[in-house]
């Protein structure tokens, strides 16, 4: 008999690959459609698992782009909370396809915002990324002033990366009524009040989020027809749900519809990569030994595993920071030092985890 | 009896150890050790009961050769300390602006590389001042010793900056001077000295007189010698950071007149 099994690798048989393998010496997992290295320009934006991504990139030698970099020699935690080196700018963390769509077109003037500022004890912050000015602005044009200097740099990130990588967090979203702008967090949450008048829900299907992935990767390469992406899925379950479902069931929908979706990219556009990150952390099969107890967050052993996979798939494990004789940063996208911090479990800026205040 | 001070400083120290001999004998009115080290080597000095010390031999050398005879510094041996430079000064702050401009100053410099919030342009400012050797060395001393530590930040470098368009940093500087921007790096230079300033800790004001606008007048600079040797070898022509004798006395006129007016008690160690 002739079957189409004989001629699939190791890698497909559960009983091969899977079965007695862990997180950390699984192999084959993940084949790399394109290869970085470390001259490779890299842009990263997400959700708040993302922030490791970028974080251990750059600690690892690969040239992070940042147009929004930090002042030197300033204390570590004091950058992290103004949103400084966590991303390739100052965007915060964006949790949703469509909110990433939406700041690609309005950082190119073809989305404008609306109700986008702010205010919380008399301070007045951009809304769609509170979390980077803590203390709020001292005025709505204080707000629209960095914000146009914020989507300079997002312009720039996106004409000069040769590789985005984009880890996709949530389904679950706030919008406002009238214009469908996608904030990041709920009003009331960092800033702003809710006004069920002014904000609605909506957990995107599928459908919609395919649609919006699609919208987004075309428009990237329509800027720059040059750039790859590599898409993720955060493993980090919703720290709480407004859909009326048990907060299980609505992580499932919403990690399960992004996965599909970045499959679906992956399939139709081949610039587009998959990286297995949820896999390797949130799958039946590694057994939560990634997580922390409240098998939410991610141990600072798991972002490890993470990273070392995508590290040595592209050939780029051990690779010095130091030692990169020849490594050419776009002028101005990549400051020559970064604070030093500690090498595990950095705390995520992470406005999703902050709706666990609500929970009584 | 005059009090005994001492003083800890790194190459601007230069200037208080020569500037003593210029001061007058009215305004000598204590008793000055002087312990210090270039560049930032003081930061190794650390506490052994009261007496603080560097595991580096060259500072210790450093220390041996500008006190005339201690490698350490005793605590317990004076009264008063004073911290010179030692990573903190207005000029340090303000080189943020190279990078990083807040919004208030963003019609007065424009072509900034990066806008920020006047919050965090603050925070770093008041953080990184917090953070340097002179302001961790002052708590320390005050907490081990219970004596007074009067700090006296890096000096506004000098005019001879502006005439030198080879200097790397001229266009800065020259942006520094207009009025409305030396307006707001005094009210920055003022906040951050509060910040860092507690009964026990006070943060000096480089002496009204030495300034010519923002910066240091040129007379300051000129002949100022390295901490090194016998504080007989000049710092390069073009070295605009590193102030004389002058200066350095103009300072301790300052301090004995501080002294005099406004004293401060040891606390209880």
């Amino acid at each position: 008999m002739n079957s189409p099994y004989t001629a699939q690798p190791r890698r497909a048989f559960w009983k091969l690959a899977a079965e007695g393998a862990t997180p950390a010496d699984v192999e084959d997992l993940y084949t790399p459609r394109f290869l970085l290295d470390r001259t490779t320009k890299v842009a990263t934006a997400g959700s708040c698992f993302a922030q490791h991504i970028g974080i251990n990139l750059r600690r690892s030698g690969v040239n992070v782009l940042d147009f929004e970099p930090p002042p030197q020699g300033t204390n570590e935690a004091l950058l992290k909370a103004y949103g400084f080196g966590l991303y390739s700018a100052r965007y915060g963390n964006i949790y949703h396809v469509r909110q990433f769509f939406q700041l690609l077109q309005e950082a190119h003037g073809e989305f404008e915002p609306r109700n986008a500022i702010w205010e919380a004890r008399g301070r007045w912050f951009d809304a769609l990324r509170p979390s980077v000015e803590p203390d709020g602005l001292a005025s709505q044009d204080e707000v629209r002033i960095l914000r146009r200097s914020h989507l300079n740099a997002v312009r720039r990130i996106v004409e000069s990366a040769d590789v985005f990588i984009f880890t996709m967090g949530l389904t679950e979203a706030w919008m406002d009524a009238d214009s469908d702008t996608v904030y990041p967090t709920a009003p009331g949450t960092v800033c702003g009040s809710y006004d069920p008048t002014r904000f609605r829900f909506h957990n995107f299907s599928s459908t919609e989020l395919a649609q919006d992935l699609r919208a987004a990767l075309t428009f990237l390469r329509r800027m720059n027809p040059a750039i790859r992406v590599i898409l993720t899925v955060s493993p980090v379950p919703l720290t709480a749900t407004a859909s009326g479902r048990h907060v299980v069931v609505a992580t499932t929908y919403s990690k399960s519809a992004l996965r599909a979706v970045a499959g679906e990219a992956m399939d139709r556009f081949d610039f587009v990569d998959y990286f297995p990150s949820f896999e390797l952390v949130a799958s039946h099969w590694s057994k939560a030994r990634l997580y922390e107890p409240n098998l939410r967050g991610v141990t600072p052993d798991g972002v490890a595993t993470v990273m070392r996979h995508f590290l040595t798939a592209n050939g780029l494990l051990g690779v010095d920071a130091q030692a990169l004789p020849g490594a050419t940063p776009a002028k101005g996208a990549h400051p020559k030092k970064y604070p030093k911090g500690k090498r595990s479990g950095p705390r995520d800026v992470c406005e999703d985890q902050l709706l666990e205040a609500f929970a009584k | 009896m005059s009090p005994k001070i001492a003083f800890i400083g790194n190459s601007h120290l230069a200037a208080f150890k020569t500037g003593w001999k210029q001061l007058l004998s009215s305004e000598r009115t204590f008793e000055p050790t002087f312990f210090g080290a270039v560049k930032n080597t003081l930061k190794t000095l650390r506490f052994d009961d009261d007496i603080l010390r560097s595991s580096d031999p060259e500072v210790r050398a450093s220390l041996l050769r500008t006190s005339g005879g201690l490698d350490a510094i005793p605590t317990a041996d004076f009264d008063f300390f004073v911290l010179v430079a030692l990573g903190l000064g207005p000029g340090r702050q303000l080189r943020l602006l190279e990078t990083h401009v807040p919004l208030s100053l963003d019609d007065a410099m424009p072509g900034a590389p990066q806008r920020v919030s006047d919050t965090f342009f603050a925070r770093v400012i008041t953080d990184n001042a917090s953070r340097s050797t002179a302001i961790r060395l002052a708590r320390g001393i005050h907490r081990v010793s219970g004596k007074p530590v009067y700090v006296f930040p890096q000096p506004m470098p000098s005019t001879a900056i502006l005439g030198d368009r080879l200097q790397r940093q001229w266009s800065f500087w020259q942006q520094l001077a207009s009025p409305r921007v030396r307006a707001w790096a005094r009210e920055q230079q003022l906040a951050v000295g509060a910040a860092v300033s507690t009964k026990a800790i006070i943060v000096m004001d480089q002496p009204a007189h030495t300034l010519e606008g923002q910066l240091t007048a040129a007379r300051f600079c000129e002949s100022s010698v390295r901490l090194t040797g016998d504080l007989d070898r000049p710092h390069a022509e073009d070295d605009s950071f590193h102030m004389n004798a002058a200066f350095g006395a103009a300072c301790l006129a300052d301090l004995s007149r501080r002294l005099v007016t406004n004293p401060i008690s040891a606390a209880p160690a």
